[in-house]
């Protein structure tokens, strides 16, 4: 039996036994080192194999029944959660993970049959359905913000009223603006959460660790800085190597050692692709916008075969100063206020020039994901004020979760057609 | 063909027109946004109907975006008469249109009211200091001293006596069944007559209503309680988001129904707002700011606020004060905010028993034949 054929059966079999009890089960046998040594014949890349590891060793930990779990938003204070030693699923990257393991018929089936609308983002879908089939561990809280979107802020209220912990359900209020004003509300409703959460676990309120958990994400901020710094000079990738993988150890383990080491990992890899990159023909350098899709796809390789490499991604940029452990609150408060997403639209579209202009790209896609208001909205002037700067943007119209929303063939044609034209500038 | 309610309220409609008045016209977009301070500050607050005709805006947007945004923007980019626009953080869509504005219409000046989702302390402090920004905008563009404060109360008068009338109005649609002999006030004069109130001038509006709800006497020989059109006829609950169109209205025209203890952003949660100017202030911090957002964060609640189990307890009293023998949910097209909502709605009509529909409304371009079918059919089930 060949490894694709192995990771293909163990996917079989989580379809076919779609339960919690089957998941905890399937956990523990790929964790064996054994079975974990022959899966990661396919890793690529050291930073890959470590993703993997990492992320694997934290699903067991969050469905071993042994520690208080929270679901949370993207880009909610993780650190404030990991330095409560809290476990957490991020129904969004787990939206993603239904994908991947192609149970997104049945989740989004169930979400169905719960009303939810089929106009509504699939990540939040997806999520509510699994959540609902009870797919996940039972979550003592549940923390979500109108960071990117408005969508968390309803659905996470729902599942909080379905597992009946209203009172344990926390939504941060992002503000609009980014000013003094902003920072005292913000940083004040996460002092307030970390309180709570502390009174509830019945455990003394214990800075020192969240100190130490804004020490970690410091530690990953500046592997990451290292990360893109490299990968701004970088052609010769390591294969598979995408920044839009790393969605959990980047938001939902910051603030643990675990994730710092990931990065510096990364970065360690990163350079000596550098120092030993030969002189290699001219990819076309492509900035990537918004999330990917999490289910099998050919995007990347369409685009390798058409001489464009995607070289950075709006989402692995660092968009936040480095904190201030001293005072963790308002430095919290300050990492999500900088968030290009949050407020005003001209935040992001400087953020993406800014990449624009240091990563030297030739052109730009945005990801178009279906029901994502946020983004999609923004489209028409991204396109424009990108091609001021002369930069071809393709909004690409799919879905992240749903293959059945992205005809394959369509995304082929058009990232061919756009290929042609770019290689023709 | 216009609608008859139009000839009674024709001084209200002109006032409305942004080109007949001199004095300047700042558009607004949500009931969380004070008119009071707009007014205050000198100009006549519109509420943007937006441009539902056309579809130009699908150049801007994507196909799968808020109706309402999009008839905005086109009513803004192709013919504004607007000298100012305030938005508010309603949604992603809103938060979007407000980029739009500032990115293709450069010289309209725009203020994004910031509007918390939770009624906490802090979040009313922090709603307070954005009404003093927003205040300190429109001063600024009609040169008056944003410490002139006492403009506010004043135009708080208005206000109020148009809030009291919407009230007294809709006493009168939602009772007339109870209240025997009374004229009636059909479903579509009375969302006919809010539509009116949304955007015309409150004195004149306000006159005109008085005269109205005056003119609705008892008339005991020919509309007593057995010859009354509501004899039998059903109390249904709308429940949604910005449904503002005449066409959607007309489809009740003739239908033996009264949409009680309507939960939209046109109705209660317009007009349902406790008055800023009263003797103690509500606050308790004497401070008109505090006063405004204390007011309007304790008014019924639009579904983008956190707390959805007391909208649904809110929803459980009105259902059985009212005796609601049903629900329609309409939700303008791809607004988050009502559709993640509406799972939680659903499941609580389903322990009460209580049959609802879900409409999807494309703000003037649904196809009214349609939905008449549909909401036909469920009240005729209703009815059996
Ligand atoms: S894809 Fe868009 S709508 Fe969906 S969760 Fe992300 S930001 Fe929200
Ligand atoms: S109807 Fe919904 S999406 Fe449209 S503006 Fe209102 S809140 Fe936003």
């Amino acid at each position: 039996m060949g490894i694709g054929s192995f990771k293909q059966n163990i996917i079989n079999k989580i379809q076919n036994n779609l339960d919690i009890g089957s998941i905890r089960k399937i956990l523990k046998f790929i964790s064996n080192p054994l079975v974990f040594y022959i899966y990661g014949l396919t890793f690529k890349s050291v930073s890959d194999k470590y993703l993997n590891k990492y992320s694997l060793t934290y699903m067991r930990e969050v469905y071993c029944g042994n520690y208080p779990i929270a679901y949370g938003s993207l880009f909610i204070p993780y650190e404030l959660l990991n330095s409560l030693n809290i476990r957490l699923v991020l129904p969004e990257v787990m939206g993603g993970f239904t994908a991947g393991l192609g149970v997104t018929g049945k989740t989004l089936a169930d979400a169905a049959n719960n009303w939810y609308s089929s106009d509504l983002c699939t990540f939040h879908r997806s999520a509510s359905g699994a959540a609902n089939m009870d797919l996940f561990p039972k979550p003592d809280f549940i923390i979500c913000s109108n960071l990117a979107c408005d969508a968390a802020c309803k659905s996470f209220e729902d599942m909080a009223k379905k597992f009946k912990i209203e009172d344990r359900f926390y939504l941060i209020d992002i503000p609009y603006e980014n000013d003094n004003a902003a920072i005292r509300y913000l940083s004040g409703q996460l002092e307030n959460i970390f309180f709570d959460i502390s009174e509830k676990l019945k455990i003394k309120p214990d800075t020192d660790n969240l100190k130490k958990a804004v020490s970690s994400s410091n530690k990953l901020r500046k592997h990451l800085l290292e990360v893109n710094k490299t990968r701004e000079r970088l052609l010769d990738y390591p294969q598979y190597y995408n920044g839009l993988s790393y969605i959990l150890p980047l938001f939902g383990l910051a603030g643990t050692e675990k994730a710092a080491r990931l990065y510096g990992i990364m970065e360690k890899e990163l350079k000596i692709k550098l120092k030993n990159q030969l002189p290699s023909r001219k990819m076309k350098k492509l900035l990537w916008m918004h999330l990917k899709p999490y289910y099998r796809n050919d995007i990347f390789n369409i685009l390798e075969e058409n001489n464009c490499r995607v070289v950075c991604e709006e989402i692995t940029d660092v968009f936040w100063k480095e904190m201030d452990v001293q005072k963790p609150f308002d430095s919290l408060a300050d990492k999500m206020l900088s968030n290009p997403l949050r407020g005003n639209g001209q935040n992001r579209i400087n953020a993406i020039l800014s990449m624009a202009e240091k990563y030297e790209i030739d052109a730009a896609i945005l990801f178009s994901h279906w029901g994502c208001r946020q983004s999609n909205g923004l489209a028409r002037i991204l396109k424009d004020s990108l091609a001021d700067k002369k930069i071809p943007l393709l909004i690409l119209d799919g879905d992240c979760v749903d293959k059945n929303n992205c005809p394959s063939g369509q995304l082929k044609t058009r990232i061919e057609g756009f290929a042609e034209i770019i290689n023709s500038l | 063909m216009m609608p008859k309610i139009y000839e009674f309220f024709k001084n209200s409609i002109k006032s409305s027109s942004p080109s007949g008045s001199n004095k300047k016209i700042a558009g607004y977009s949500c009931s969380y946004i004070p008119e009071e301070l707009i007014a205050a500050a000198g100009f006549i607050p519109y509420r943007i109907y937006g441009n539902k005709g056309s579809n130009l805006a699908d150049k801007y947007f994507p196909i799968n975006f808020c109706p309402y945004v999009k008839a905005v923007w086109e009513e803004i980019h192709h013919n504004s008469a607007f000298d100012s626009l305030v938005l508010a953080t309603s949604c992603d869509g809103m938060r979007r249109l407000k980029d739009y504005v500032s990115y293709y219409e450069k010289e309209l000046p725009v203020f994004m009211l910031d509007i918390p989702r939770k009624p906490d302390k802090s979040s009313l402090d922090f709603f307070a200091d954005n009404l003093k920004k927003l205040w300190a905008f429109l001063c600024k563009i009609n040169n008056i001293d944003p410490e002139e404060t006492e403009r506010i109360k004043i135009s708080t008068t208005a206000i109020d006596r148009k809030r009291m009338l919407l009230k007294k109005l809709t006493g009168q649609y939602e009772n007339q069944y109870e209240n025997e002999g009374r004229q009636l006030v059909t479903s579509s004069d009375y969302f006919n007559i809010i539509n009116i109130s949304l955007n015309s001038r409150a004195e004149i509006f306000n006159d005109e209503l008085e005269e109205y709800i005056k003119s609705i006497k008892p008339d005991i020989k020919n509309n007593s309680r057995e010859n009354n059109f509501y004899k039998n006829s059903l109390e249904i609950m709308i429940v949604g988001n910005y449904l503002n169109d005449d066409n959607f209205w007309s489809v009740f025209e003739n239908l033996n129904v009264r949409l009680v203890s309507s939960d939209l952003c046109i109705t209660y949660r317009y007009f349902d707002i406790e008055s800023v100017n009263q003797n103690e202030t509500m606050s308790g911090n004497n401070d008109i700011f505090d006063d405004i957002a204390y007011s309007y964060i304790s008014k019924p609640a639009c579904y983008r606020m956190a707390g959805i189990s007391l909208k649904l307890e809110q929803m459980r009293t009105k259902i059985s004060d009212n005796n609601i023998k049903g629900v329609i949910f309409a939700s303008l097209k791809f607004c988050d905010n009502t559709l993640y909502s509406f799972p939680a709605v659903k499941e609580e009509l389903n322990k009460m028993k209580i049959p609802s529909i879900f409409l999807d409304i494309e703000y003037g371009k649904s196809s009214y034949g349609q939905l008449k079918t549909r909401i036909e059919a469920f009240i005729e089930m209703l009815g059996l």
